[in-house]
């Protein structure tokens, strides 16, 4: 009897073996599909640090597959209609750039496949053209004709920061800089047309309404767009005619000014250190990418050994970077493995999850000066918040930038890509920045002469003084 | 013994069953949660996909990443679908292939089938509302006594004050037979009120005017290639022979074009023989060629010139080249607009549409009319023999005549014509005559 129910028990549970195995090859095989490629187009490139990392986008699919098939539909029948042979690449880089441009996020852009190289170099510290990192910000104004006023809504183009030893540094060009015309055609910033809109709903006289369409007819007869702008200042002719100067004209302050600037390849060293009176660390990452994060972690080691007592980290200008190597620098610092949250959106809510260090912190346990000004930016910008607030450390200089997207980059098959704001990064405590940017502890407006020089540096005076004074204490 | 052989056997018979109902058990699973990727459906979708499908996995991933995973609040699903289709479409750089999303694709068929109707006046822009210009012939606008420099205040009551044209135009607009209030303003007069009656109204096609009585120079300046076209033609070739006309202009400038059908029949009228008017060429070549049609040729023994200027299109082309191509006609004016291209409106159930450009057009001599965007500028067009231009802001009305330099010119040229081959009008009646009757 009970050897029978021995049997009875083993072949139940040969049987449910036997269930399970079936279930596990289903998913080998299925996962094994999945990453051979198979359909698989978008791949996560960097910063993906979605805490809880998710099934890749080939499986995600669209609430609405009707829509899908409609657009098969319509590119079947243009593949096969239209009057001249068509290239399929054209034609899904057009529908993608129509799809991110309709996010109107200045940060969620298709990038063609040289303007995808490009933005690769450029997180590796090669940066063409004229050497500055540029944004599009957007500004709520109003057009005033005559005694009325309509809204008006603005793209500007901006200047972010200017890589060290760049034509844009060498030319003058400032963080925070507006570009309103390159060789004198005007970066198409607004509609031109508004004011005649606007001329018509007022019922002005016919002669006003012509002059009116003439002029900005006129205006966007010499014009470009943005993106065409962004191009042209971001790329380094390869042709000796085209090696002429871009002359600029740029709004800083309420002021319009006229420079003149070269376009050539920058090579931005990841680092530089060195040590300040024999005991404060002086460490400057130029950028925040691998080979930014491997330097630091070597420099940090040197420093200690040297017997720095602070450190001083100069973020100011930092505008490239990318949230993995960022982490790791954090590692060095941070005493807390949580360093920041990032809210994301879920459906039509919004909810936050904690930013963790990939590993558990081996902090220095020195206390920290961050320089930071307008320059700092975005992944900069988080770092500067997170030592704030996982370390002994204050933060000295301007407010930064203000741009807390979070954001990931795709590739697609044929070498484009995209990128997306997936998240926006807040402090430890919640605190928000994008727009506003992160407030120094210790407000120091003056500019450097002689950056990371004492002597020739009032934001670095003020951090090594505090480091002095944190020295005392203990 | 043999109850425990037989147990086995169940067994054994049972584990390859167990081993598939493990496996379709999880890829059930799979399908219900999304929780894997689901073999059945990959490759269901794979085995439809076995074409070149880049396009729609790219965008399907990048719809399902924005929808997931953008940050922002993205624009509903369908809206954003319809914008990357335009994208799409917009890539070809060919402003006639076109998506119609459910609200383009209902106009659309609204607009065709002529079920909106207006008042029929031309209308500008004055203060407080929008001016008639004039109204047209047996319009209701007509009928209802408004008169030139009427201002309408407010339309169904709804003031105009702060309502620019266009959208006062599509106030004034509405299905056939139905009624509309308009509050109008005459002089300093208090503003009144009339009812009128929403009807279609058929625009003038063809007008005629004597430019050179000395001479006896007819222009003929056809407005639009609409059904009546080629009948108003014959009536207004008619009036020329009775007064005893020497030269036809025939002016196409302003005409946006509009059936093929009737371009057709108005290029019969001028050209004599059997020729070729137009070829519709395809994706795989020589789709169709349209010939002058049989016995509509209007023995036309005057010399004739064609104008042409950036407002004519489509149809006014396709006569204006076929004229020059069979040497009927030279081309005096400026560079014609360039839409040579055949449309294809192709529906897409439930409720969109693309219209496509599935073929152009070639003039006789092969000459492609469409024109091309090259560094955003437009190039083509058919280009004239004579090239004159007109002054920016000239107006096509009577009141601006002496400034139409193309017209001055046209005139020359059918004098000079006139005077050379006095002698030689008989000679070209008797070819006209043998051309036809071959």
């Amino acid at each position: 009897m009970r050897t029978k129910w021995l049997r009875g028990g083993i072949s139940v549970l040969a049987l449910a073996l036997v269930f399970a195995s079936g279930w596990l090859t289903r998913n080998l095989v299925a996962n094994r599909l999945m990453q051979s490629g198979g359909a698989v187009v978008v791949q996560r490139d960097f910063a993906p640090a979605l805490a809880d990392a998710r099934t890749p986008a080939s499986n995600l699919d669209v609430s609405e597959p009707s829509m899908v098939t409609l657009y098969d539909r319509v590119f079947r029948l243009v593949r096969d209609e239209y009057v001249e042979p068509v290239s399929a690449d054209k034609l899904t880089h057009g529908s993608l750039e129509a799809m991110l441009a309709a996010l109107d996020d200045p940060r969620s852009q298709f990038l063609r496949p040289e303007q995808r190289e490009q933005f690769a170099r450029a997180l590796n510290g090669e940066i063409q053209g004229i050497g500055a990192v540029l944004t599009v910000v957007k500004r709520k104004t109003t057009l005033r004709v005559g005694d009325e006023t309509a809204p008006l809504e603005q793209n500007l183009l901006q200047v972010v920061a200017v890589a060290p030893n760049s034509p844009a540094e060498k030319a003058g060009l400032k963080s925070g800089d507006f570009i309103d015309a390159i060789d004198g055609q005007w970066v198409i910033s607004e509609d031109p047309f508004a004011e005649i809109a606007q001329l018509q709903r007022m019922h002005s006289p016919r002669e006003q309404i012509r002059q009116a369409s003439e002029r900005a007819r006129k205006r966007l007869e010499n014009s470009i767009a943005i993106s065409e702008a962004i191009r042209r200042l971001s790329q380094t002719p390869t042709d000796a005619k085209d090696a002429k100067p871009l002359k600029l004209t740029v709004k800083r302050a309420g002021q319009t000014l006229e420079v003149e600037v070269a376009r050539a390849t920058t090579r931005v060293r990841p680092l530089e250190y060195r040590m300040l009176q024999g005991r404060w660390g002086y460490l400057r990452p130029n950028l925040l990418n691998a080979a930014a994060s491997r330097e630091f972690a070597n420099a940090l080691r040197t420093l200690k050994q040297g017997g720095a007592k602070g450190l001083v980290i100069d973020l100011r200008g930092v505008a490239v970077g990318q949230q993995e190597p960022a982490l790791q620098m954090l590692s060095l610092i941070a005493t807390k493995r949580q360093v920041a949250q990032v809210e994301y959106r879920v459906g039509n809510r919004y909810k936050t999850r904690p930013l963790n260090l990939p590993k558990p912190p081996q902090p220095a346990n020195l206390p920290v000066a961050v320089l930071v000004d307008r320059g700092a930016y975005n992944v900069a910008e988080m770092v500067a918040l997170a030592i704030r607030q996982t370390a002994n450390a204050r933060i000295f200089g301007m407010p930064t930038f203000g741009d807390a997207s979070q954001t990931n980059l795709y590739q697609l098959k044929d070498g484009s890509g995209f990128t997306l704001t997936v998240g926006r990064y807040m402090g430890l405590d919640g605190a928000k920045f994008h727009q506003k940017g992160v407030q120094p502890d210790v407000r120091v407006a003056a500019e450097p002469r002689m950056r990371g020089q004492l002597g020739g540096d009032p934001v670095l005076e003020r951090a090594v003084s505090w480091l002095q004074s944190q020295e005392k204490r203990s | 013994m043999r109850e425990r052989g037989r147990a086995w056997v169940y067994t054994l018979l049972l584990m390859p069953l167990l081993f598939i109902g493990g496996f379709v058990v999880s890829e059930a699973y799979a399908v219900l949660t999304y929780s894997s990727p689901s073999l059945l459906r990959d490759s269901l979708r794979d085995l439809t996909r076995r074409e070149t499908l880049e396009p729609t996995d790219a965008f399907r991933s990048a719809l399902a990443e924005v929808e997931a995973h953008y940050y922002g609040k993205p624009p509903a699903i369908d809206k954003l679908t319809y914008t990357s289709i335009d994208g799409m479409l917009g890539a070809l750089e060919d402003p006639y292939t076109r998506f119609m999303d459910p609200d383009a694709f209902r106009r659309m068929q609204e607009d065709t089938t002529g079920s909106f109707t207006g008042i029929g006046a031309l209308l500008e822009d004055a203060p407080g509302g929008a001016r008639i210009v004039r109204p047209l012939p047996n319009s209701p606008a007509q009928k209802a006594g408004l008169q030139p420099g009427d201002i309408i205040v407010a339309v169904d009551g709804k003031s105009l004050e702060r309502v620019a044209l266009d959208e006062a135009v599509r106030l004034i607009r509405g299905p056939r037979f139905t009624e509309v209030k308009l509050t109008i303003r005459r002089g300093e007069n208090e503003p009144f009120t009339v009812t009128l009656k929403r009807d279609l109204v058929e625009s003038p096609t063809v007008d005629v005017y004597l430019e050179d009585d000395e001479n006896k120079i007819y222009r003929i300046w056809l407005q639009n290639f609409s059904e009546k076209a080629p009948t108003l033609l014959d009536r207004a070739l008619r009036q020329i022979k009775q007064e005893g006309g020497r030269a036809i202009i025939l002016d196409l400038r302003a005409n946006p074009g509009g059936l093929l059908d009737s371009s057709i029949e108005v290029a019969s009228r001028f050209i004599p023989g059997d020729k070729v008017v137009v070829s519709v060429v395809g994706r795989q070549g020589l789709l169709d060629q349209k010939s002058t049609l049989r016995g509509r040729y209007a023995n036309l023994d005057v010399p004739i010139v064609v104008l042409i200027n950036g407002g004519s299109a489509s149809a006014s082309e396709i006569v204006a080249g076929a004229l020059r191509d069979h040497k009927v006609a030279p081309l005096i004016g400026e560079d014609s607009f360039g839409k040579g291209l055949v449309q294809t409106v192709i529906p897409i159930p439930p409720n969109t549409a693309v219209a496509i450009t599935t073929a152009k057009y070639l003039t006789p001599n092969g000459t492609d009319l469409n024109a091309k965007v090259v560094d955003g500028k437009r190039v083509g067009g058919l280009k004239p023999d004579i090239e004159v231009k007109n002054p920016e802001d000239w107006r096509m009305t009577e009141e601006d005549k002496a400034r139409d330099k193309q017209l001055q010119k046209a005139l020359e040229v059918l004098r000079d014509k006139l005077h050379a081959t006095k002698e030689g009008n008989g000679i070209l009646r008797a070819q006209g005559e043998a051309e036809v009757n071959r």
